[in-house]
């Protein structure tokens, strides 16, 4: 089943939140792959399930939640279970994180340049003060950051939010991980860094081979840089499939009805009949629906579809779906 | 795929999340709070020593002003339980009666601080610049002086009484109010629904009091949970130094003065009012952190 | 449907806003004595028609001064300098009274749904609060009006005793949408009304805001920065730069052949929602966003722009016709 160039492989995880008022099912039996120099998009909406995806990943679930089965494959040493040490060795060296604020994941009492080098320092413990802050340099070069020596020595909130996402990716990519999990990067940024920003990430991923898992709400990212695209829903994988093969012909009524419901600004567009959208909204995590989780807002929906939660099925070349109306 | 043309003009009615939480805000706050041990045992105590003040003249067994030479310093006995003072007067008739000073002591100036604070804290954060110039100086100036100082200038002046007390700890203690209120005040105002009252041009005083103090009551609650025990040991603090409660009151501050002198004898006399003093200055402080975990995720919005 | 051709004179379409050389700044306030050391210069100048029934869009990055233009013209803020028409009432110099009663015409929705209602407020309360401020209805004569607003928006009318956390975002926002139509206004600020939201509640609630702009003939001035949406829903575009109008004229035309070099690259950076578009190669906009406490000398752009020349960095452009628009720049991308 795993060959040398997988590098994640996520087989049935569960990630559960035992809350007071019930269980959560965040994440509820999924299974991603993601291959060497690949880059893994996961989309869906706010409550999908997407970020806990790749907390757990980063075995970062704090409680009430918690993994309650499956495994998390990195490079074939299962994460679930493994110790805080190791786990410790592992982010920020092989496996590192980039989020959508980067304020929050940056000291605001310490220089940038001085916490990227520590990153570097903590997984390399041989190397020399002077030689890391080096590399720091070098690396903030690489990712567009301009007068690097200068902005070694300056704080987070001296930084705008595009220079501080990169200083992220800085840090992120510092010491060569074998897997970045980015979530949500640009959401907090504007167009035209967004752009810098995404181009820079899928530079940096030629250059250094590393595997990116993209989580995003943002169809357009995911159109513009992911090879393989995971839509998820209410904590399951909906549809999974190459990125044209999705675009091209979505097959889950909800992935055509996402695609659908984007107004585009590359054409002009007819506004006299509206913009196509899906009907309801999200269910409650906590009372999902019987059957399929989206047949209540699935214009296609039948009897059936409200009484078995469909599998999710092959329909060839890579391209699995979940719903009733495909089979084998 | 047939896909459903104009969904424009379609008549849609948005089910309304009926999962979604149901509950009040007040029911979720109590929920949480019923979990916190500590705070559910600080309620049951205030609620113990509120039913006591109220009772007292009930549960008293002795007249507390009732002076008897002959009982002089009585130790601790299934007669006396709590042991007698220097006029012979059961200490723990009289640290019952004592409790009611305490409670008034305890709420009547804690809620004349919140309310003058209140007022000066809204108005000084909702209109800014000068205003909030010259309340602020004028409160910060009141939070200079050592607190206890300030309302023993106060008591010298005014001379003692119960009436005097309230305004002396009004005086002291309404800065504070004022502070947590604008800071309060300054953070909703910029709100989008504060912004959009008065885009639909309602009035600066209705704003005020529809739209920022009811957002504030979490945080007053918090504060005044708190405020009750700062004042009970301010007057603790005040009749130990001889400007408080005048005898023959029965003020637990009073008492521990009046027991001070017999520590080494009859240490019972000052003891027994201290630790009442001190329990019930934990209950108030551990329910008023408890409210405050409660109401966390209130308070952080 | 509203059709604008042309800016400036036309016949067809009355002009309910005029918006004449407005300016905008706030002092930062530094140091013990609060010294105004500094203003920022969040809108610089700004002048511009609206036309009864179109939707005007203003996009631009952050600090942009696009919500703060919105505010201004709502005087939620207080403008600096300049003039705006309200059907020719200079807004900016009524009284406290007479703003009162203009405030009827004028409304703004906001983006963040979980902000814009007070928590503690039932929704009845909230979307009756515009009625009870300004009419004298009796209890009976609200609680019609607003069960009937809510069925316009697409809310269940028997949830009005509930507090706003108890509705999910796209239904707060419906409540935020029924609150600022209460009075009948014919000119509403949406500001980022559907950022906030996730992709599928976008499409409902912008079908909803055109609903309601063909039934009650609503005039919008949209704010977003959301190039995909603006180009669906808007008529008319303004692109804002640093405090100034860079570009500004027909949806479409704006959007396919963009005259100002920074509205072609603000469109170029839009990810386009189709994986055969990457093959394409992408203009990017090297740089970052100039602060507007010092923005910079001449056109504001020229520290970003691929096609600066001399004249850029010292002399300023105007906002000039071109091509049936406005265009600030001296080199136009004719």
């Amino acid at each position: 089943m795993n060959d040398a160039s997988t590098i994640l492989e996520i087989n049935n995880l569960k990630t559960y939140f035992y809350t007071d008022k019930g269980v959560v099912p965040a994440v509820d039996d999924i299974s991603i792959k993601v291959k060497k120099g690949q880059i893994i998009g996961i989309v869906g909406e706010s409550g999908c399930g997407k970020s806990m995806t790749s907390l757990s990943i980063m075995q970062l679930i704090a409680p009430p939640g918690k993994i309650a089965g499956g495994e998390i494959l990195f490079q074939n040493k299962n994460l679930v279970g493994i110790s805080k040490a190791e786990m410790r060795s592992l982010r920020g060296n092989e496996l590192s994180m980039i989020f959508q604020e980067p304020m929050t994941s940056l000291n605001p009492v310490y220089p940038v340049g001085k916490q990227v080098a520590e990153t570097l320092l903590l997984h390399n413990k041989h190397m020399k003060k002077a030689e890391a802050k080096q590399k720091v340099i070098e690396m903030f070069k690489m990712v567009g950051i301009p007068e690097p020596e200068e902005r070694y020595r300056v704080f987070p909130h001296q930084l705008s939010g595009g220079l501080r996402q990169r200083v992220m990716i800085a840090m992120a990519l510092i010491c060569r991980s074998k897997l970045l999990i980015a979530d949500e990067p640009t959401t907090a940024l504007d167009v035209t860094i967004e752009a810098q920003i995404l181009k820079l990430m899928k530079n940096l991923q030629e250059e250094i081979d590393t595997s990116i898992i993209m989580i995003t709400h943002n169809l357009g990212i995911v159109a513009e840089m992911c090879d393989y695209v995971y839509v998820m829903y209410a904590g399951k994988i909906m549809e999974q499939a190459d990125v044209y093969e999705l675009f091209d012909h979505p097959k889950h009524p909800y992935t055509e009805g996402l695609l659908k419901s984007i107004p585009r600004s590359n054409v002009q567009q007819n506004k006299e009949k509206g913009l196509y959208s899906i009907k309801g909204m999200v269910p409650n995590m906590l009372n999902l629906p019987k059957g399929c989780r989206f047949h209540p807002r699935c214009i296609y929906a039948e009897d059936a579809c409200r009484e078995v939660e469909p599998d999710l099925v092959d329909v060839g070349e890579g391209h699995l779906v979940r719903c009733i109306k495909y089979k084998n | 795929m047939n896909i459903a043309k104009n969904m424009l003009f379609k008549k849609e009615i948005i089910e309304p999340s009926d999962e979604l939480v149901k509950e009040t805000f007040w029911q979720d706050v109590f929920k949480s709070l019923r979990k916190d041990r500590m705070a559910m045992a600080g309620g049951t105590i205030i609620a113990l020593f509120i039913l006591v003040a109220i009772f007292a003249p009930y549960l008293a067994p002795y007249n507390p002003y009732e002076v008897s030479l002959d009982l002089q310093f009585q130790k601790p006995s299934m007669e006396y339980w709590l042991g007698t003072d220097m006029f012979g007067r059961d200490v723990l008739s009289r640290i019952i009666y004592g409790s009611r000073i305490s409670l008034l002591i305890g709420i009547v100036p804690s809620l004349i601080t919140m309310l003058i604070g209140i007022i000066f804290g809204i108005i000084a954060g909702y209109f800014g610049r000068k205003t909030d110039f010259i309340i602020m100086t004028v409160s910060d100036m009141v939070l200079s002086f050592p607190s206890l100082l300030l309302a023993m200038v106060v008591m010298y002046t005014l001379g003692a009484s119960l009436l005097n007390i309230f305004i002396a700890l009004s005086i002291v203690g309404w800065a504070g109010t004022a502070r947590v209120v604008r800071a309060q005040t300054l953070s909703l105002k910029n709100k989008e629904f504060v912004e959009s009252a008065r885009a639909i041009g309602v009035k600066p005083s209705i704003i005020m009091i529809r739209h920022i103090l009811p957002n504030c009551i979490p945080q007053l609650l918090v504060l005044f949970t708190l405020e009750i025990p700062g004042s009970i040991l301010s007057e603790a603090s005040l009749s130990f130094l001889g400007v408080g409660a005048q005898p023959p009151a029965s003020s637990w501050g009073l008492m521990v003065s009046n027991g001070k002198e017999f520590l080494f004898n009859a240490p019972w006399v000052a003891i027994s009012p201290g630790i009442a003093i001190l329990v019930i200055v934990l209950a108030f402080n551990f329910l008023g952190d408890g409210l405050r975990d409660a109401l966390d995720p209130y308070l952080k919005q | 449907m509203h059709k604008i051709q042309e800016l400036g004179g036309d016949d067809v379409n009355r002009v309910l806003m005029k918006v004449r050389n407005v300016k905008t700044y706030f002092p930062v306030e530094k140091g013990m004595f609060r010294k105004k050391s500094a203003m920022v210069h969040a809108v610089d100048d700004i002048s511009f028609d609206i036309y009864e029934g179109e939707t005007l869009a203003i996009v631009g990055e952050s600090g942009c001064g696009k919500s703060t233009l919105g505010r201004t013209l709502l005087r939620l803020l207080d403008a600096t300098e300049g003039e705006a028409y309200f059907e020719d009432q200079n807004i900016f110099e009524l009284t406290s009274k007479e703003l009162r009663q203009l405030r009827k015409q004028m409304q703004i929705i906001f983006q963040d749904p979980f902000a814009s209602l007070n928590p503690r407020m039932k929704v009845t309360d909230i979307i009756g609060e515009p009625l009870v401020t300004h009419e004298s209805m009796n209890k009976k004569e609200k609680d019609e009006r607003v069960a009937e607003l809510m069925e316009v928006v697409g809310l269940r009318k028997t949830y009005g005793n509930r507090y706003p956390h108890m509705f999910s975002g796209g239904q707060r926002q419906r409540i935020g949408i029924a609150r600022a139509l209460a009075l009948n206004p014919k000119f509403v600020v949406c500001d980022e009304p559907v950022s906030a939201l996730d992709v599928s509640i976008q499409s409902q609630i912008i079908n909803l805001l055109q609903k309601l702009q063909e039934q009650k003939q609503l005039t919008y001035l949209f704010i977003s920065h959301d190039l995909n949406v603006v180009r669906y829903f808007s008529d008319r575009i303004g692109v804002m730069f640093v405090g100034k109008i860079m570009e500004l004229g027909p949806t479409n035309e704006v959007y396919d052949h963009p005259l100002h070099p920074y509205t072609k690259f603000l469109v170029a950076a839009a990810p386009v929602p189709d994986p055969h578009e990457r093959s394409k190669e992408k203009l990017i906009l090297e740089g970052e966003i100039p602060s507007p406490i010092n923005p910079p000398s001449g056109c504001r752009f020229h520290t970003r722009c691929p096609y600066v020349q001399d004249r850029c960095k010292s002399q300023e452009p105007e906002l000039k016709q071109i091509e049936g628009r406005m265009v600030a720049c001296h080199y136009p991308l004719v």
